[in-house]
């Protein structure tokens, strides 16, 4: 595995209002890591999510992506320069299939500008053409080729999960960041996203993961950060973090 | 006319008419606050309220107290009445539905109004008499005070309910969080229904003190409720205190650009810097930006 | 799945072919049309059924697919009409000329309107293009040397093709048919692209849109500029067609009757403006024998329909599909669940 640091956050923090979501962050993913994300409800998890992936704003610290500071630079650009993300709560598209949705996901690889849309050029016909092959062959590769042409809102969460997960591989991301991907799925299918997240590692992209599933995270990941109250309070191996005292205390807190 | 009093004399119209216009908006806030959604038959309902009092006056033979009492708990209770057949019975209640109904509701409200009580403009005698006051060089008519007191009124009556009030706290409470106050046992259902009363019986007060000094036809609702659409999000969609500081706003722009700039131009002197502010602060001048979650 | 065909607004390689071929044919069906109508009346009708369609299916694009509330498509209708109609009949341009340099101006000042509207969201920018439309209905009231303000613009001259004006109803229906036909090619074209998937993701979320690399904002910009080119080249074609313009036919109230219409029809999908406009045109006439009821009885339907069928007319099509499908084929229809 390379060391070579792709994702760097340094001080960042954010606040809403009053309320401190994110606090003087700093960590590293390196190329190549599964990185998990955990600690309790409210910990500030998602709102770091929006922070890298552009969603919002972020005024104080840095946020470095291949070496280049990007604190400024539009979501959509971040996902040209090779980010993708799934949510926490479905955002799929409404109106459009699930093969639609993954096609989606190949926007930023592709180049046809409105004019080529409206007339219909050649050029334009072959590239929907060639993504919805691409978009097919990703479905199938998660064993969801029935569902290609679904409308997105007909199918269960659990599924909707997983096309979320091909549609940001669609992007040909070097970093995806999946935030909870096995919320509220049946125990069997936590065991298919588990498959496909060393799968996707396997092919060389970095993950980072918010997950509440503990046994997951702790056979997948490489590497924990851990937070509570936007601040970091453990980082390391995984069975190094388990057994941190203040892990085990904001956890167990929480439970009492 | 030197141009200190023609100045006074144009803040005082301003200001008049702005507070007609604050009336309305709050209607529009109230509801808005309830439903997310905006509200096309505010401004029938104003129309509404003006011609039920010149009706009662005239055809009815009322005393004017009376004739405009009998106006506005019509009204309201047109408005409660408008919630329980359209908005009521919706499954999914969505704003965008609500404020499609609500223009189809604006529509059957004035064509009912041309049909029942006719299409010929009507009016009545100001509250107490037509001498105007005069101040400073400039005049004001006497219903322009009867304007700003009701509205004052208004105003503080309605911050008391809901500052005050139960019911008017779990309305609050049932537009930050409807999901929440439901849980807690706030009906979201009945508070659409009493949100639908308060701003039918705003828009009524707003025509039965405005009808004096202009005159109403049932045409007359959309340009109005147009105008406290315009107040509301000025001074911030959803805000009470926004819609007097929008319509007195708006009120006072239209009146300014009236007498100095163009009077065939004011409305679009008016939109203009409407535009601008919106632009400037897009959530109106007391709105605060909505944080957005995924 | 069967289920796809009418309205539902998902594209695939042979539901794209489908639903153009679906138009050639309904195309080609309105071809004979002038030939089978009773009288010029309905003729005259069916050319502002055209007119509608464009109004409201480049509406849709911006409303039903971007999810964005624009409030000043009449203003943008009446900038063409305007634009074309006094060059026409002020400054004796032809009309064919006039008719581009009002697809210019609507362009041009939905640009400067969209910068900084568009970064508004909902009501916010519900209330810029209404106030943008009141401006400009003012604009055409008071500007009276050029427009004939309140009384209207007269003498607009028609449009002629080799020596020929387009004058009578039926001429000017296949001149209508072609340029309809045109566009909604065009609009099709436009929703099956990766340009119209990018814009049929705006309504949805733009975060998420956002998140999978598009630019929302530029989006819904180029597809607001587009859809006001629309209503200038049909607002060229009103005021040609019939020779006059007033004011109040592009007043705010036209702009949200139009959204209603997009909203009737069922938005954000294709087939939805073509039933929009044919409500929006035969309706009003259908509804003249009620005299002063007319009003009211639109109202109240409207109010029925977005009761019963949410979804508008396509929604009420579906749901009736749904219903048969489902008296006929027992159990068989629950099995996908």
């Amino acid at each position: 595995m390379s060391r070579e640091a792709l994702l760097e956050v340094n001080g960042l923090s954010h606040s809403f209002g009053g309320l401190t979501a994110v606090a003087e962050l700093d960590f590293t993913a390196t190329r190549g890591q599964i990185k998990g994300i955990i600690g309790p409800n409210g910990a500030g998890k998602t709102t770091l999510f929006n922070l890298i992936a552009g969603i919002l704003p972020a005024k104080v610290g840095t946020i470095r992506f291949k070496g280049e500071i990007v604190n400024r630079m539009p979501a959509h650009k971040r996902v040209d320069s090779g980010m993708a993300r799934t949510f926490q709560n479905l955002q799929l598209f409404a109106g459009m299939s699930v093969l639609e949705n993954v096609m989606i996901g190949c926007h930023a690889r592709t180049r046809a500008s409105f004019l080529e849309a409206v007339l219909r050029s050649p050029a334009s016909v072959r590239e929907t053409r060639s993504v919805r092959d691409r978009a097919m062959a990703a479905l199938a590769e998660f064993g969801l080729e029935r569902l290609a042409k679904r409308q997105a809102t007909d199918i269960s969460f659990g599924e909707g999960k997983v096309v979320e997960i091909a549609r940001a591989l669609a992007a040909e991301p070097e970093l995806v960041m999946l935030d909870e991907p096995t919320a509220g799925l049946p125990h069997g299918d936590i065991q298919e996203v588990a498959t496909v997240i060393r799968k996707l590692n396997d092919d060389g992209i970095t993950v980072l993961l918010v997950e509440h599933n503990m046994r997951l995270v702790m056979s997948l990941c490489d590497d924990i950060l851990v937070l509570n109250y936007g601040r970091r309070i453990a980082e390391g191996r995984p069975e190094v973090v388990r057994k941190d005292p203040e892990v085990l205390s904001a956890y167990l807190g929480e439970d009492a | 006319m030197d141009f200190e009093a023609k100045l006074l004399q144009l803040i005082f119209a301003g200001i008049s008419t702005g507070a007609v216009y604050a009336l309305i908006a709050v209607g529009f806030n109230v509801i808005f606050k309830s439903t997310d959604a905006i509200n096309f038959s505010q401004g029938e309902w104003v129309m509404m309220g003006g011609l039920i009092a010149a009706t009662a006056i005239g055809a009815g033979q009322m005393p004017l107290v009376i004739a405009c009492i009998i106006a506005v708990l019509a009204v309201a209770t047109i408005g409660g009445l408008s919630e329980r057949l359209t908005v009521f019975p919706m499954r999914r209640p969505t704003p965008i539905l609500i404020t499609l109904i609500t223009i189809g509701l604006a529509i059957c409200t004035k064509s009912l109004v041309m049909l029942i009580l006719g299409k010929l403009p009507v009016g009545y005698k100001p509250f107490t008499g037509e001498t105007p006051i005069k101040i400073a060089g400039a005049t004001i008519h006497p219903q322009s005070l009867w304007i700003l007191g009701i509205t004052a009124v208004f105003m503080v009556a309605t911050h008391f309910f809901f500052e005050r009030t139960t019911m008017g706290k779990a309305m609050r409470a049932a537009a930050a969080d409807r999901q929440a106050a439901a849980l807690v046992g706030i009906s979201v259902r009945n508070s659409i229904l009493i949100s639908f009363v308060i701003a039918a019986a705003a828009g009524a007060i707003a025509g039965v003190i405005i009808t004096p000094m202009t005159f109403m036809v049932y045409d007359n609702g959309t340009m109005l409720g147009f105008k406290g659409f315009s107040a509301a999000m000025l001074g911030g969609l959803g805000n009470l205190y926004g819609a007097l500081v929008g319509g007195l706003t708006l009120g006072l722009l239209e009146a300014l650009a009236g007498g100095y700039v163009s009077s065939q131009f004011k409305d679009a002197v008016a939109f203009l810097v409407l535009l601008l502010v919106l632009f400037a602060r897009p959530a109106g001048i007391l709105g605060q930006r909505d944080i957005t979650r995924v | 799945m069967t289920d796809a065909a009418i309205g539902a607004p998902t594209v695939t390689t042979q539901e794209g072919a489908h639903t153009r071929r679906m138009l050639a044919i309904l195309w080609a069906i309105l071809l004979i049309f002038p030939l089978i109508a009773p009288n010029n009346y309905i003729i005259n009708l069916a050319v502002f059924f055209f007119i509608n369609l464009i109004l409201i299916a480049s509406l849709n694009l911006v409303i039903g697919y971007c999810g964005q509330i624009s409030l000043c498509h009449g203003a943008f209708f009446g900038l063409g009409a305007y634009a074309s109609g006094v060059l026409a009949a002020k400054f004796d341009v032809s009309p064919w000329l006039g008719a581009v340099v009002a697809m210019g101006m609507t362009g041009f000042s939905a640009l400067l309107i969209g910068l900084p509207a568009l970064r508004l969201r909902g009501h916010y920018l519900a209330m810029a293009t209404l106030g943008f439309n009141a401006i400009m209905t003012v604009l055409f009231n008071e500007m009276i040397s050029l427009t004939g303000g309140p009384n209207g613009l007269t003498g607009v001259p028609p449009f002629s093709l080799f020596g020929v004006d387009i004058v009578t109803d039926t001429t000017f229906f296949y001149f209508a048919w072609v340029v309809t036909g045109v566009l909604m090619l065009l609009i099709y074209n436009l929703i099956d692209s990766r340009f119209g998937r990018g814009m049929r993701t705006l309504a949805t979320s733009e975060i998420a849109a956002s998140s999978l690399g598009i630019d929302s904002f530029r989006y819904k910009l180029i597809v607001f500029v587009a859809s006001a080119l629309m209503a200038g080249i049909a607002g060229s074609m009103y005021v040609h067609f019939i020779n006059f313009a007033s004011p109040e036919t592009f007043s705010f109230f036209t702009s949200v009757f139009l959204v209603v219409m997009v909203a009737v029809g069922g938005w954000g999908n294709y087939w939805g403006p073509v039933f929009g406009a044919l409500i929006y045109t035969a309706v009003p006439e259908l509804l003249r024998a009620f005299k002063d009821l007319e009003i009211f009885v639109f109202g109240l339907s409207m109010v029925l329909v977005l009761l019963f069928f949410p979804d508008g007319v396509v929604g009420g099509i579906r749901l009736a599909k749904g219903w048969i499908l489902r008296a006929y084929t027992p159990k068989a229809g629950d099995a996908g669940r």
